[in-house]
């Protein structure tokens, strides 16, 4: 008897140290005299309503464990565990382990949060899991359990901000992260100086050093399936309550130009899009800054024909070339900028006015030269190729970066910013991993393993 | 703190850029391209040479595939001189950045092509891939036609030169850099495309001649049938037509595969002979013997090919022989075979004018076209 | 730390970058003087120096030379040398920076002042020279794989062409048994020395291993035989002499037919802006390390930005200023011909620099094993 009651005391303590550092986990003891029932569960998986109702009140009202351990087996859904996986695997699914004695159920007790969660906004995909999180951490921790069913997910609760002491939840997968990512994360995060953190963007800016920058070195991502896939990964995630985003780091430069497409997809479209959105990048970089310096500086590089095209096209426009590129990037941030502001109702419209009516009547007035409307609509719509929003507002910013070194020196200018930009973004580092490098992304999953 | 104040010295510093360049640049509306050029001379001042400007007007619209050239002619000592000149004449700034074509014409061409040929190696605006021809009667004429089918100015002459347009086997391909070689190089010598004029009619060019030059001055001038052979000794893979006479009747072949590979040998002290040989595949194309063709037949037909191609070779590589130049460049692998490097060059100059040719050709007719 | 492949970057960074300015310049102009002996001989001692440097300087793991002259030297004589290397490759650089200006100005923007395009590129060259080791090597290796690809389609493009003129380049490889002159070896060997840098960036590499040397003897073979024949065969055996850039010249000769830029010469010209840049950049970084080495008490690199950084910061800060100064003031005092006197002169004082530098590792070697 006593031998049976240590192996279920083994199975216990097993249970708990698989279960360390894993935040969400709740172990309750109901107690009557000298018996004892012990409930064991995660609760952002379980539903709290049927645990109090059916286990614990259930506990105090039948008032004896005899009877108690009748009424738990005598639920369809309950099952006794077989061995100490099966006793997990089932934690981590949302049930809640009763221990009665020896006897160890396992209760169903599953929360499944489907009806608040809504569709992603800004990161879509075409043909993958819409879901995206909510503003509730335990919602959100659910949905990433959901997903990612292993132990080695361990979950670290904080509190942040001096005034709204928000919840975060630092999420890494034991086995897989980089432990010096993990405890520099703790560091930052602990000399967090803010009154009030309200969204994810808000930790990214303040644990960032230097924190004048044009890239983003952490990810914000809506979308429960890419952060169980940054989990695998090793990277470590942190959820935050009250905003519908998480914040996945370490994050390198390739990192934003990944989506979720690319796994969804078959290998080689995958890398055709990835290619594409790297030919976007440089597209909306450079082709205004080109422009400029081909009109203004060196239009012997281009061919004849394209550059008698381009001089018959400008022969109306009464300023020179920069100006006019900038006046026209700037009309395009207008509707940009307008459209997102814009109740949906009316979004289409602002973007008809402004871009189909605007455009034409400009360039029959003159003001603006055919090529110019042509790269203007090129250079917005490669823009919004980049998936992920925050790299995207960067690129926007620096193009005009190029086009300011292309008025002062020309072709030479758009290649001394490109050296510096390769330069800089080489000499970034995300937690110590070096924001852009050629084939990183296999170094990271080597070093994961 | 530190990040910021760097951005603000590197705005500071980019506003000082703009004041000390004074915004030097010049919009691409605010320049004329000058599309092609060409070189006369002036009949009773052989001081002076007259030099014209073909430059091409920009349109605002370019669907309605109209175009507009300008030609500015101006006379001057030098070329140089003269590109300053012509400025004056213009409302904006003159850019040779697109000048594709280059003619000489043909009484500045017998006397010296150098003047204006080191000028455009040397410029830095000109290309090196420009297009050098000899113009007859005179530059300026050339230049000014248009033909219907030009839809960019001055680009037919430009097309027709290039590989890109026609595939006559009548024009010869030559680059500026490529005359600039041959005239630096011993043992080589560069030759040029004549470009004529269709008389009467629609203004139309014709680009049928080679011109030989003797580094820097025109020596003869081929005829449009010895050009071809000329462009068939040169070129691989020429597109061209070759005919035979065989029993009284007249037979064309269409070549789509052609080889021409040569090989000096001496043959005894201080004389040399030439090896040429020279493969050709094509395709019958014409017969004037209506009847169906044997196999037998079509094996005598090529040997009266190779028999009269053999013939025409030999004939004109003896007659630029004759002129004394060299555009093959027999002289040059001459001395890429020879390690004698200090007596070579006197030898080749003593064996040259003797030297005698043995031309082997093979004709291969793949097939008789669709009819037999 | 970065794995043992930067070592082969570096040597090729430094190889492709001779593929223009000084090092063809006075190949072809020795090219019938010993130039391809030159060449030959150039092969075997540049690998030699490579393979004893590389063999030494691994007995030093994560080790830059001011470190191993502070152990094993004494001090005066330690700083002494660091300064006397800091000039070697602050020279490098700035032969490469001032030719580049003076390419920029003939080829690109004429209408820009080249103190202006001097100031920008040493800006970028500043700022990218503060930068960590581990980041220069990050941003060379990028930079090189976006650029080889368009090397190794321009050079395809070169050799495949049908105007490049073989018979030409046998001519100048029948003077392959003239005796070479010094020169002509020195300007050879720099296709070698890319390992140089490793003087300093030894302190990031985790274990160098250095293995397929023959691979770099023919990566290196091919890059000196191209720099010199490329442009004989597109200029002419005589003719490449004649031009100020051969490689530029060459490169204009090539044309792209299916593409919005007609003339190779702009792609060309960026791809080599870009690698004169990092390649600045990287000898700028291991100059302003020497200073440093020279001027600072030797400490274990640091990553947190303590008051002693900042200290760091300030003097390198000092150091780059000095050095854009020197580049400045050099640049308004040379023209085409001192620039070049000076291009000889640094490639010849640079092949006894890399004798010193490996009779000094091999010194410290020496030292070591005597301690040990």
């Amino acid at each position: 008897m006593s031998s049976h009651k240590s192996h279920a005391q083994q199975t216990r303590e097993w249970l708990l140290k698989q279960l360390e550092n894993v935040g969400d986990k709740e172990e309750c003891t109901l107690s009557i005299g000298q018996d004892q029932a012990v409930l064991i569960y995660l609760k952002t998986m379980t539903d709290p309503i049927t645990v109090q109702e059916q286990l614990v009140n259930r506990f105090y009202e039948l008032n004896d464990l005899d009877q108690y351990h009748n009424f738990v087996s005598s639920f369809p859904s309950v099952k006794e565990a077989k061995d100490q996986d099966e006793l997990l695997g089932s934690l981590l699914k949302g049930q809640v382990i009763v221990c009665i004695g020896d006897q160890m159920y396992m209760f169903d007790a599953l929360l499944v949060q489907g009806a608040t969660v809504s569709d992603a906004k800004t990161e879509n995909v075409i043909q993958g899991p819409t879901d995206s999180f909510t503003e509730s951490l335990d919602t959100n921790m659910n949905m990433i359990r959901r997903r990612y069913q292993s132990a080695n997910l361990k979950a670290e609760y904080m509190a942040i901000g001096k005034l709204s002491q928000t919840r975060i939840a630092i999420l890494y997968d034991d086995l897989r992260v980089d432990k010096a990512v993990l405890k520099e994360l703790k560091e930052r995060l602990d000399n967090l100086e803010a009154d009030v953190i309200q969204s994810a963007s808000e930790i990214e800016r303040f644990t960032m050093t230097p924190k004048w920058r044009l890239f983003p070195t952490m990810m914000l991502s809506e979308r429960p399936d890419r952060t169980v896939l940054n989990l695998s990964q090793g990277k470590v995630v942190v959820v935050i309550d009250t905003t519908g985003y998480v914040i996945l780091l370490p994050a390198i430069f390739n990192d934003f130009f990944t989506a979720m497409d690319d796994q969804i997809q078959l290998p080689p479209i995958g890398w055709f899009l990835k290619a594409v959105r790297y030919i976007g990048l440089v597209a909306t970089l450079l082709l205004p800054a080109l422009y400029v310096a081909f009109t203004s500086y060196n239009p012997e590089i281009l061919k004849m024909q394209i550059a008698l095209l381009i001089a018959g096209s400008r022969a109306t426009v009464p300023y020179p070339s920069f100006v006019e590129v900038i006046f026209m990037l700037l009309a395009m941030e207008f509707l940009t900028e307008a459209s997102v502001r814009l109740p949906k109702a009316i979004g289409p419209t602002a973007t008809t006015v402004g871009g189909l009516i605007l455009g034409t009547a400009a360039t029959d007035a003159g003001l603006v030269s055919n090529i110019m409307i042509i790269l203007v609509a090129a250079v917005a719509i490669t823009n919004f190729v980049i998936p992920m929003s925050m790299m995207s507002f960067g690129i926007r910013l620096a193009k005009y970066g190029f086009i300011m070194l292309a008025t002062f020196f020309g072709l030479v200018g758009i290649v001394l910013g490109i050296i510096s930009m390769i330069l800089y973004l080489a000499s970034l580092r995300s937690f110590g991993k070096p924001y852009l490098k050629m084939f990183a992304i296999r170094k990271l999953t080597e070093e994961g393993k | 703190m530190n990040r910021i104040k760097q951005g603000i010295l590197l705005l500071c510093f980019l506003t000082q850029m703009l004041l000390v360049s004074g915004c030097e640049f010049r919009d691409i509306d605010l320049r004329l391209f000058i599309v092609a050029m060409g070189v006369d001379t002036v009949e009773d001042n052989p001081d002076v040479l007259k030099y014209t400007f073909k430059v091409a007007v920009p349109m605002g619209d370019p669907k309605s595939g109209e175009i507009k050239s300008l030609i500015l002619t101006q006379v001057s000592s030098s070329i140089a001189k003269a590109a300053r000149e012509i400025k004056s004449k213009v409302d904006k700034e003159l850019d040779f950045g697109h000048c594709k074509t280059v003619l000489f014409g043909e009484s500045y061409a017998r006397r010296s092509i150098r003047e204006m040929q080191e000028w455009t190696v040397r410029r830095r605006d000109t290309q090196l891939i420009m297009y050098p021809a000899v113009a007859v009667p005179d530059a300026e004429t050339v230049l000014n036609i248009s033909p219907a089918t030009e839809r960019i100015a001055g680009n037919a002459k430009a097309l027709a030169l290039s590989e890109e347009g026609t595939e006559s086997p009548y024009i010869v391909k030559t680059y500026m850099f490529d005359v600039d070689r041959r005239i630096r190089d011993e043992g080589i010598d560069p030759f040029l495309p004549v470009i004529g004029i269709v008389e009467g009619g629609s203004p139309m060019l014709n680009i049928n001649k080679v011109a030989l030059l003797d580094k820097e001055k025109v020596r003869d001038i081929l005829a449009p049938e010895d050009t071809k052979i000329f462009n068939l000794l040169h070129v691989r893979n020429l597109r061209t037509d070759l005919e035979t006479m065989m029993h009284g009747n007249h037979y064309n072949l269409n070549v789509d595969r052609s080889r021409a590979v040569y090989q000096i040998i001496t043959t005894e002290p201080g004389k040399g002979e030439i090896h040429y040989k020279i493969t050709i595949g094509g395709n019958l194309e014409e017969k004037d013997d209506y009847n169906k063709l044997s196999h037998g037949e079509l094996i005598e037909l090529e040997k009266s090919f190779n028999e009269s191609v053999a013939k025409d070779v030999e004939t004109l590589l003896l007659k630029i022989r004759d002129t004394g130049t060299d555009p093959t460049g027999f002289g040059l692998r001459y001395f890429g075979t020879h390690w004698n490097n200090a007596t070579e060059k006197q030898q080749w100059k003593d064996m040259y004018p003797g030297i005698t040719f043995k031309v082997d050709v093979q004709v291969d007719i793949k097939g008789t076209g669709y009819s037999r | 730390m970065v794995r043992s492949v930067y070592f082969y970057y570096l040597f090729l960074l430094n190889a492709l970058m001779n593929l223009v300015n000084f090092v063809p310049r006075i190949l072809i102009g020795d090219r019938f003087d010993g130039a391809v002996m030159g060449v030959m001989l150039a092969i075997p001692i540049g690998m030699l120096f490579m393979y004893l440097f590389v063999r030494m300087i691994t007995k030093f793991p994560g080790q830059g030379f001011p470190e191993i002259f502070a152990k094993y030297l004494p001090g005066w004589l330690g700083k002494l040398i660091l300064f006397l290397l800091a000039f070697v490759w602050f020279s490098a650089s700035s032969v490469t920076l001032v030719g580049f200006m003076d390419v920029t100005g003939r080829y690109i923007s004429p209408d820009v002042s080249p103190y202006t395009i001097l100031i920008g590129f040493l800006a970028v060259v500043c700022l990218g020279a503060r930068r960590s080791s581990e980041s220069i090597l990050y941003a060379l290796e990028i930079i090189l794989f976006i650029m080889v690809p368009l090397i190794v389609y321009m050079t395809y493009r070169a050799i495949s062409s049908p105007y490049f003129q073989w018979d030409a380049v046998k001519q100048v490889l029948t003077y392959f048994w003239t005796a070479p002159t010094l020169t002509s070896v020195a300007a050879a060997t720099y296709i070698f020395s890319g390992y140089a840098n490793v003087v300093i960036f030894n302190r990031v590499f985790q274990k160098l291993r250095v293995r397929h040397y023959w691979a770099i003897a023919l990566i290196g073979g091919m890059t000196a035989v191209m720099a010199m024949l490329a442009p004989v065969g597109f200029l002419g055996a005589e003719g490449a002499g004649f031009h100020v850039y051969p490689a530029f010249s060459t490169v204009d000769s090539l044309r792209i037919r299916y593409f919005i830029i007609e003339r190779m010469i702009y792609i060309f010209y960026v791809v080599y802006l870009c690698l004169s840049l990092v390649n600045s950049i990287i000898h700028w970084h291991v100059a302003k390390e020497m200073v440093l080495g020279a001027i600072e008490k030797p400490v274990s690199r640091s990553q947190d930005r303590g008051p002693s950084q900042k200290k760091r910061d300030t003097k390198e800060w000092w150091i780059l200023a000095f050095f854009s100064a020197a580049v400045m003031v050099g640049a308004s005092l040379m023209d085409q011909f001192s620039n070049n006197l000076i291009g000889i002169w640094f490639l010849n004082m640079r092949l006894w620099a890399e004798l010193l530098l490996l009779i000094l590792l091999a010194f410290c070697v020496l030292r070591r094993r005597s301690r040990a």
